[in-house]
């Protein structure tokens, strides 16, 4: 019996649910000293004096390091923004910070002692003078000709511009029966997985470096470090271990990890370094954090013919390798959506700011096109006084059409977007599935305001770089080994961190291979035992990972066939002394899954307060391996996406001093806050790789975000209210609703 | 998140917990008790508080038990007696007692609100941060901490709240009782003394059996944006009595004594409740009777007529008067409602 599709339960649970773990924290070698980072708390000034004696003369302090101690050590610099447009900005990006601290959280030195409370203690010794410069931390006001400037030498903080242009989006507008336009900003927010980050090195007896990283990419993690300490990638051994959620900000490589290693390295001694809270809300990648100025155009009946406008997107202080791409990637190249528009002119430009760098955050540029395209679409309906289901089903790219190429030359290779529509608006139309929602649906009629929202998208996922790989292979590598018994070790280049991959890809393995799914391990995250790969992000794993562990298993098979008689794989294992095969994802194109979300909520005329009464999640993620590990994904992402649309923002005052530093200023969203979610598939299979599978990681941040705000933006349109900025907070919606 | 180096002494009785705190202060070292530690151990890791010795008291029976008329602290019973909770007592403790689940009448004649108990108690302990802090956290802590948004304060305030404080000052100075209203007296602001210790805090109903919190949580903190307890004493149709307390919203919890004026023998109508609501951050004039207010730095702005309030980027000082107003009214029709 085929176990594709089945809800398997999670075989990772266990140990995680009973503390049984093993997160970088849990590891302590005998000898292990504790880093601290001392981080800058302004947030643009110039360093007049580093004065690290008395830290370094603190009872338990065994070293203080400052940019010049790295220097000296042969440290380089981080790896800047990929995939640049010619002309950009592309700053050096110190390890610890020389001449200027351009965020307040830039690491400065650090401090490594006996225990991690002498570490602290000592860090407030650390002298430090600064000359104090003007910040400017909101992107519109960083991209002004007048801006205070933050990379020396540079006559902008604009770091590119980029312009996507197709067709004549100005004779459509000229021609339109019905335009819309709108300024909206997708504020800025923070990851905030359940384990901060961390790193643990041990410099090895054989001459090696053992590194504890919580990473969603060990094998680009090796790489990196081996370019900024100089190393061979061979002295480098990178072990992710557990990783408790990553969601992008797992992805880069940072500043603080890489001081810790190069102190490990010259103190010839196991360093640790833990994040703490408040530190991971300055120091860790932040998402979002772009204005968008869009325009759409439509015919008299409503077809969408054309977009123009221009988005300007933060990239913080200093770029990630990956920041830049999840706008030039991705939110422009996005945003058409599941719509046949023909025209199309909009600039992107990235733009540095005095504030945490922008790195890669669940869905990274798929989430900000869904929901400026989707908050449009609902605008150009209320303008037309049409039906928003009717409005999108008219605009559909038909399932016909497929593969069908956008305006932005990207190439959807399957999909049916009026069938997922269909079935959210038949679910819509049927009383909520469990009694918790029926409740909420009670509480909801003392005189609130009721409101319903939809929003349909196109999810890119799987996404391989074309170019070889350091060991000259494309794409991501799997290894499958059987054993004379019978065990199978499935051995991936892609790097889960809470996915479920362990069991998505067992399945996979003992589908394939036709074993007993127990006797199947799967590795991954372990530079020494996993083959190559790019890790785990932009719903890549099932599609890249999966396809190359699907290669690897037809590959032991073929094997065993060179077994004289028929028999299954195991028994030809035992013939032959074991098989080892090898597979790759190769380097196809992406997947585009897709999806509907529909949200009905009440607001309290009163106080402003949204209360979420439903949410109905409609999902194509192409064939299903594991609807339970889908349906997880649905309910995390739905949670963070409701997160932005309702609560969450990172705010900074007027020098730059962040405002929301720790969960009692944080808002991420309580259980309370969600009512139960309701998750359906329709199934179209990609064409793209032999499972048939697409991306099913952030659709659901995609997804919840326009529809809830779709929904608020319903329940307030007696008012007159047109639009408001997320977080919909209470006071924004009460002043919308009582202007003075 | 790791506090600076302090030194911890646990205190054995209520004499060996005055003893360290005068030991504390004639060596010039900042003491700080501890009890719960679910306010002062996370300003300890933020590095926000840093004492030089901790006391903890958590094995103080003279802070436990309650009772009536304050047979913990020896008061007479009088025709409206206090109801003594030891300062000790955690919220869970709060939570189960016969006090607030009913089992027990509400005063010393046998009084009661519908369901028994006191209802503010009960909701205010529903909204209130977390089971692990319920378990933990204290109702001494609650009131010597001076958090202008705490729930508790708010509701104790209303039940006309007064501390139990002592101290190794001589003779009737070592022993005081003060009204919670004047001890609170700003952000953090108390007037409890270095050398002091709070033993018991009573309550009184004043016999009304109706009562209710509302509050409007911060988003992230879940501490209050906003909080009001309304307790209602009603004959005959008539509010006889109300007295309603705010927190969240200004420098420390405070009386809305123009609202609790403005209800003083009306009937609860929906119009005549809005109308007291809509007084809720006003100051009346002072008179012999009912003082402006007795913390007038901390509470009144400054010719205003109106408290000092609080704003930050959660939350304008507009909105959170606006927010006081919206439940004091949604708090006082409930609190109505339960009283009949």
């Amino acid at each position: 019996m085929s176990l594709i599709g089945r809800p398997l339960t999670r075989r990772e649970d266990p140990p995680l649910l009973t503390g049984r773990g093993r997160y970088v924290d849990d590891f302590a070698p005998d000898g292990t000293l504790h880093a601290f980072v001392v981080r800058s708390p302004l947030a643009h000034a110039r360093i007049t004096r580093v004065d690290v004696t008395e830290a370094r003369e603190a009872p338990g302090v065994h070293a203080v390091f400052t940019a010049a101690d790295l220097a000296g050590l042969g440290a380089g610099h981080l790896p800047g923004g990929e995939g640049l447009p010619p002309g950009s900005l592309n700053p050096e990006h110190p390890v610890l910070a020389r001449d200027k601290v351009l965020w307040a959280g830039q690491p400065v030195a650090l401090v490594v002692a006996d225990t991690p409370e002498r570490a602290a203690d000592a860090a407030e010794l650390v002298d430090i003078d600064y000359d104090d410069l003007p910040a400017v931390t909101a992107v519109l006001e960083a991209a002004a000709d007048d801006a205070p400037r933050l990379h020396d030498g540079t006559p902008t903080n604009v770091a590119f511009r980029k312009r996507l242009i197709t067709g004549h989006a100005d004779q459509a507008f000229a021609r339109a029966a019905h335009t819309v336009g709108q300024r909206m900003t997708s504020q800025r927010i923070a990851p905030v997985a359940m384990e901060p980050r961390g790193v643990l090195a041990c410099p090895a007896d054989d001459g090696r470096l053992d590194i504890r990283l919580p990473t969603q990419r060990a094998h680009g993690a090796r790489i990196w470090l081996a370019k900024i300490l100089g190393l061979p990638q061979d002295r480098l051994h990178v072990m992710t271990g557990d990783v408790g959620g990553g969601f992008g900000a797992k992805g880069p490589l940072y500043p603080d990890q890489v001081a810790v290693i190069a102190a490990a390295l010259a103190l010839r001694r196991p360093v640790k370094w833990i994040e703490e809270r408040s530190e991971s809300f300055t120091a860790t990648t932040h998402g979002r954090d772009q204005v968008a100025d869009l325009e759409l155009a439509a015919d008299e009946e409503g077809r969408i013919t054309a977009m123009r406008g221009t988005v300007h997107a933060s990239m913080g202080a200093y770029f990630t390798p990956n920041g830049p791409g999840s706008l030039l990637g991705r939110l422009g190249p996005m945003l058409p959506q599941a719509y046949r528009l023909e025209h199309f002119d909009v600039e992107l430009v990235g733009v540095f700011a005095n504030t945490t760098p922008i790195g890669p955050y669940r869905g990274a540029g798929r989430p900000e096109a869904a929901y400026f395209t989707e908050r449009l679409v609902d605008m150009l309906a209320r303008e037309m006084a049409a039906d928003p289901v009717a409005l999108r089903r008219r605009n559909f790219i038909p399932a016909t059409a497929f593969p069908y190429t956008t305006v932005t030359g990207l190439t959807y290779e399957t999909g049916d977007y009026h069938a997922g529509l269909d079935l959210l608006v038949e679910k819509l139309a049927e009383p909520p599935r469990t009694a918790q929602s029926t409740e909420r649906q009670l509480l909801s009629q003392s005189g609130q305001l009721l409101g319903r929202g939809i929003a349909t998208f196109v999810e890119p996922g799987g996404i391989v770089p074309k170019a070889p790989g350091p060991d000259g292979t494309i794409g991501d590598q799997a290894t499958v080994t059987i054993d004379p018994d019978g065990k199978v070790t499935v051995a991936v280049g892609t790097s889960g961190h809470g996915q479920g991959h362990e069991t998505a890809f067992a399945q996979l393995a003992a589908d394939l291979l036709d074993v007993p799914i127990d006797d199947v391990t799967v590795v991954f995250g372990d530079t020494d035992t996993a083959p190559f790969g790019y890790g785990t992000f932009g719903s890549r794993s099932l599609a890249a990972g999966g396809t190359a562990i699907y290669n690897a298993c037809h590959a032991a098979l073929d094997a065993a066939r060179r077994v004289d008689a028929p028999m299954p794989v195991a028994g030809a294992a035992a013939r032959l002394g074991g098989i080892t095969a090898g597979g790759s994802s190769g380097a196809p194109p992406e997947t585009y899954a897709s999806g509907a979300y529909g949200c009905d909520v009440a607001v309290d005329q009163e106080t402003g307060q949204v209360t979420l009464l439903r949410v109905v999640a409609v999902d194509d993620c192409g064939v299903i391996v594991n609807p339970l590990l889908v349906e997880g994904q649905v309910h995390g992402a739905v949670a963070q996406g409701v997160g932005q649309a309702l609560t969450e923002q990172i705010s900074y005052d007027e020098n730059g001093q962040p405002l929301s530093a720790s969960l009692m200023d944080y808002a991420v969203p309580f259980a309370a806050t969600l009512p139960p979610i309701e998750s359906y598939s329709v199934v179209t299979p990609s064409t793209i790789n032999p499972l048939g599978v697409k991306g099913m990681g952030e659709s659901g941040t995609i997804g919840v975000t326009p529809a809830l705000v779709n929904a608020v933006m319903d329940a307030l349109s007696g008012h007159g209210i047109r639009h408001l900025d997320m977080p919909l907070t209470p006071e924004k919606i009460w002043t919308a609703l009582h202007p003075s | 998140m790791f506090p600076a180096d302090f030194a911890y002494a646990r205190a054995r009785s209520l004499d060996e917990a005055l003893d360290l705190l005068d030991e504390a202060r004639a060596a010039g070292e900042e003491a700080k008790l501890i009890a719960g530690g679910q306010s002062l151990l996370p300003m300890m890791k933020l590095r926000l508080a840093a004492p030089q010795l901790l006391i903890d008291i958590a094995d103080l029976r003279e802070l436990g038990g309650g009772g009536w008329h304050g047979a913990a602290d020896g008061t007479a019973a009088g025709p409206d007696p206090g109801y003594s909770i030891g300062a000790l007592t955690t919220y869970r403790e709060l939570g189960r007692s016969r006090l607030v689940n009913g089992a027990l009448p509400v005063d010393h004649q046998g009084a009661a609100g519908p369901g028994g108990g006191i209802p503010a108690i009960t909701d205010a302990l529903a909204v209130l941060a977390d089971p692990q802090v319920r378990a933990r956290g204290t109702i001494g802590g609650a009131v010597a901490h001076g958090d202008p948004a705490a729930d508790l304060p708010a509701v104790l305030l209303a039940l006309d709240a007064e501390l139990t404080i002592v101290s190794r000052k001589p003779a009737a100075a070592g022993r005081r009782v003060i009204a919670l209203d004047d001890f609170l007296q700003g952000i953090y602001a108390t007037d409890l003394a270095e050398d002091e210790i709070i033993t018991h805090v009573s309550i009184r109903t004043h016999g009304a059996r109706g009562s209710a919190y509302e509050k409007f949580p911060h988003p992230a903190s879940h501490l209050p944006l906003a909080g009001v307890c309304a307790v209602v004493r009603l004959r005959d149709g008539r509010i006889e009595g109300a007295q309603v307390a705010v927190t969240g919203i200004s420098p420390r919890p405070y009386r809305a004594r123009e609202t609790e004026a403005l209800l003083a023998g009306v009937s609860p109508a929906p119009a005549i409740l809005a109308a007291a609501a809509a007084r809720v951050t006003a100051v009346p004039p002072a008179t012999p009777t009912a003082p402006a207010a007795r913390a007038p730095g901390a509470v009144t702005g400054a010719g205003s007529g109106r408290v000092t309030l609080l704003g930050d980027q959660h939350a304008s000082a507009g909105y959170r008067a606006h927010l006081a107003e919206v439940l004091t009214r949604r708090a006082l029709a409930r609190a109505a409602a339960s009283a009949r």
